[in-house]
């Protein structure tokens, strides 16, 4: 019996938005427009890194982008709903949201970063920090990935409570981890001379969630589609080397 | 500590303004909607009209006892869950609605115990002349049930304009939402919210004059 | 004309009204006297409706109602035809003494604006209180508000004016003026049916006094003879010592 209710509940958000595939319809995306820097307001105009991607995704679709803002608890809700046909605002795809959602293909690739001083040859990578001082923020999280390693009693773990990238620069520990994202802005930033060691390990992916119905399937493969050409003439990296002067579009 | 940064301040208040009306009628058609029900509901009440005596009393009950943030996501987002048409249900629409049924119920129990309060020599006077139920109520108790309710409704609708920050979560961008996104851009969240928090108290004294004002046409009949 | 016929009120178990026969002829003063709580004042408030009786008849003007049977119309009508005098004087409180008047003219009688002030107007000067039309209750005196109460009622053109104890709550001082003015009011041959413990007037202007006592009429007549010569001890005893404090 209630099966039967879904189903046919299902079958009635089927019908009424599958007048969502008709090309001319704007793809309306949701945003909390309160995430620096990837969807943030200036004087009124709503900007960056997802806007621009979102933007370039449009153009390649050949759909007009209709933007709504709300607040971050609301906009599943208004995917759910069907008030907004898909969230940019680095949503991580994640086992329970699979369940619920279907995804696109990811296009930012975030995860624990290893940085090093500029020009540091010998820690090249996570799999480096064997016998290396490596610091970390104080309640963090990255203190535990850390202690995960195989080779986690070899590696000298500092905290910290501020300026951990300072102290890398100096020379004063190995390395620092942190998420890439926040790292690439530091780097970006501030006038250190320090840079990102190898790709992030205990990656996270973010991609954009769409509902699990035919109209949500065909716009996700014009999306993937669209993605796929913006990543191959390098608009994708070209847009995250204007926001954080790296690509965080690559795994 | 930095020293407020006066000059992005003033450049935003331009810019927050423009959202100062969406707020106000939020508020203002909310709490017009609101007056309306909660002064049906306060009479079904007091009259103890049958069926819809029990209905108000759920209705009341169920509105003061959840959050408003709740209701608003039941009306924005549950609701078309359940019946896909209710889509069309816009955030504006969705939050008027919420706001009104929400504070509704708050100031039926005030306006109630307001037309309780007016003495019941009033009822009989009214009633020994030969007023119907109706006429009794339009002429004589709510006129002064008013009085006594006002400052408890001003209170409420002072309440619903800051209540109307909870739009944004329903995608409406209103003065708060408005200032949540530039202070997300600037990193300057002091300098934001001083000026939305100015913007805020401002209305409130304007609406504070009003129910003075208010109150002394109001309390003429009663001054010795 | 007015006709009670069996008339009852019961609160509960206790009988307060206990099957009242009267009959009030148009142009008639009425003085009901009696202990207190012996059902005067239900009395008053049954014929305005403003208890519901448990049974019996009742016949003013040209309608006549069987209690247990009044429509919300019968009802209405009834109130119409009874204009009530309160002791607490329950004039509106948000209203002028000139709305307080013309009040019924505009709610219940559906006067044109212009024609019910006029007239709301004409009662104030027969009251004396020409000057206080636009006076508020809380501005004035006990008397005068009393006076505005009975202006109130003048004012319903009703069959007869019930006076619940009009003078009780009133300062001495403010007492001469409301009498005067119910004084003026008998002289007009208004029917009136007037409860109160002033023996002074209702020996000087009743036509007719009612002992009430146990929710029973025990005996009535003229003024002289009720004073005079009472035939139940129960009168006897009651007029006693009401006089004793408040000598004729």
């Amino acid at each position: 019996m209630k099966t039967l209710l879904i189903n046919t509940l299902l079958a009635i958000s089927l019908f009424a938005s599958a007048p969502l595939l008709a090309q001319d319809k704007p793809l309306r995306v949701g945003m909390s427009g309160q995430y620096f820097p990837f969807t943030f307001v200036e004087q009124d105009e709503l900007k960056g890194f997802e806007v621009d991607v979102m933007n370039a995704l449009g153009k390649e679709m050949g759909r007009d982008i209709q933007y709504e803002t709300a607040n971050f608890s609301g906009l599943f809700g208004m995917l759910q709903s069907g008030r907004i046909d898909t969230v940019a605002n680095q949503i991580t795809i994640t086992d329970e949201r699979k369940k619920a959602y279907i995804f696109s293909d990811p296009y930012v690739y975030d995860g624990a970063q290893v940085v090093t001083k500029e020009g540091n040859t010998e820690v090249r990578g996570v799999e480096d920090l064997k016998g290396k001082t490596v610091a970390v923020n104080l309640g963090s999280n990255f203190e535990a990935l850390l202690e995960e390693l195989p080779y986690a009693d070899q590696i000298t773990i500092k905290t910290y409570e501020s300026n951990l990238e300072r102290d890398t620069a100096l020379g004063r520990v190995d390395a620092f981890v942190m998420d890439r994202v926040s790292a690439s802005q530091i780097i970006k930033e501030k006038p250190l001379p320090l840079e990102l060691a190898g790709p992030t390990f205990s990656q996270i992916t973010n991609a954009y969630p769409f509902h699990d119905t035919e109209a949500g399937r065909a716009l996700r493969d014009e999306v993937n589609k669209a993605l796929e050409t913006l990543r191959d003439n390098g608009t994708l990296a070209s847009i995250s080397e204007k926001w954080f002067g790296t690509d965080i579009t690559q795994p | 500590m930095d020293v407020l940064n006066v000059e992005y301040m003033l450049g935003l208040v331009p810019v927050l303004l423009r959202y100062l009306p969406l707020t106000l009628q939020l508020a203002g058609i909310g709490m017009v909607l609101a007056l309306f029900l909660a002064c049906l509901f306060a009479v079904v009440r007091v009259l103890r009209i049958p069926v819809l005596n029990q209905l108000t009393i759920v209705f009341i009950s169920f509105f003061r006892g959840t959050p408003l943030l709740v209701q608003l996501f039941l009306f924005y987002y549950g609701l078309p869950q359940l019946f896909s048409a209710l889509t069309v249900i816009d955030g504006v629409t969705a939050t008027v609605m919420g706001l009104t049924m929400h504070f509704s119920a708050y100031m039926a129990e005030s306006i109630r115990a307001a037309i309780v309060g007016v003495d019941r020599s009033q009822t009989e006077a009214a009633l020994s002349i030969g007023m119907t139920n109706g006429q009794l109520m339009r002429r004589i108790v709510l006129p002064q049930a008013t009085r006594v309710a006002l400052p408890t409704l001003m209170n409420y609708f002072i309440d619903m304009i800051k209540a109307t920050s909870l739009a944004f979560t329903l995608g409406v961008t209103e003065l708060m939402g408005a200032t949540q996104k530039e202070a997300a851009g600037s990193f300057l969240y002091f300098e934001a919210f001083i000026v939305a928090a100015i913007m805020y108290w401002i209305v409130v004294e304007l609406l504070s004059k009003l129910q003075n004002y208010l109150e002394t046409r109001l309390n003429k009949a009663y001054n010795r | 004309m007015i006709k009670l016929e069996s008339l009852s009120k019961h609160f509960g178990k206790t009988v307060v009204l206990d099957g009242i026969d009267l009959t009030i002829e148009k142009g008639e003063i009425v003085v009901i006297i009696g202990p207190s709580g012996t059902g005067k004042s239900t009395l008053l408030r049954c014929i305005n409706f403003l208890e519901q009786p448990t049974s019996g008849t009742m016949t003013v003007g040209n309608l006549t109602v069987d209690v247990n049977r009044a429509s919300r119309g019968d009802i209405l009508a009834m109130r119409r035809q009874t204009a009530f005098v309160f002791q607490n004087y329950a004039l509106f409180a948000n209203k002028t003494a000139l709305q307080n008047i013309a009040e019924r003219l505009l709610v219940v009688d559906k006067w044109p604006k212009e024609k019910a002030y006029r007239r709301a107007r004409e009662i104030l000067e027969q009251i004396g209180l020409a000057e206080k039309a636009d006076a508020y209750p809380a501005s004035m005196s006990g008397g005068q508000q009393q006076r505005v109460g009975i202006g109130r009622a003048m004012a319903a053109g009703a069959e007869v004016i019930l006076f619940d104890e009009p003078t009780s709550s009133l300062d001495p001082e403010w007492v001469e003026e409301v009498l005067g003015l119910m004084k003026q009011l008998a002289s007009e041959r208004q029917t009136m049916m007037v409860v109160t413990h002033e023996m002074s007037f209702a020996r000087d202007v009743a036509d007719r006094v009612i002992f009430i006592d146990g929710g029973h009429i025990v005996e009535q007549g003229p003024p002289s003879e009720i004073f005079h010569n009472p035939k139940d001890p129960r009168t006897k005893d009651f007029l006693k010592k009401i006089l004793a404090t408040n000598p004729v």
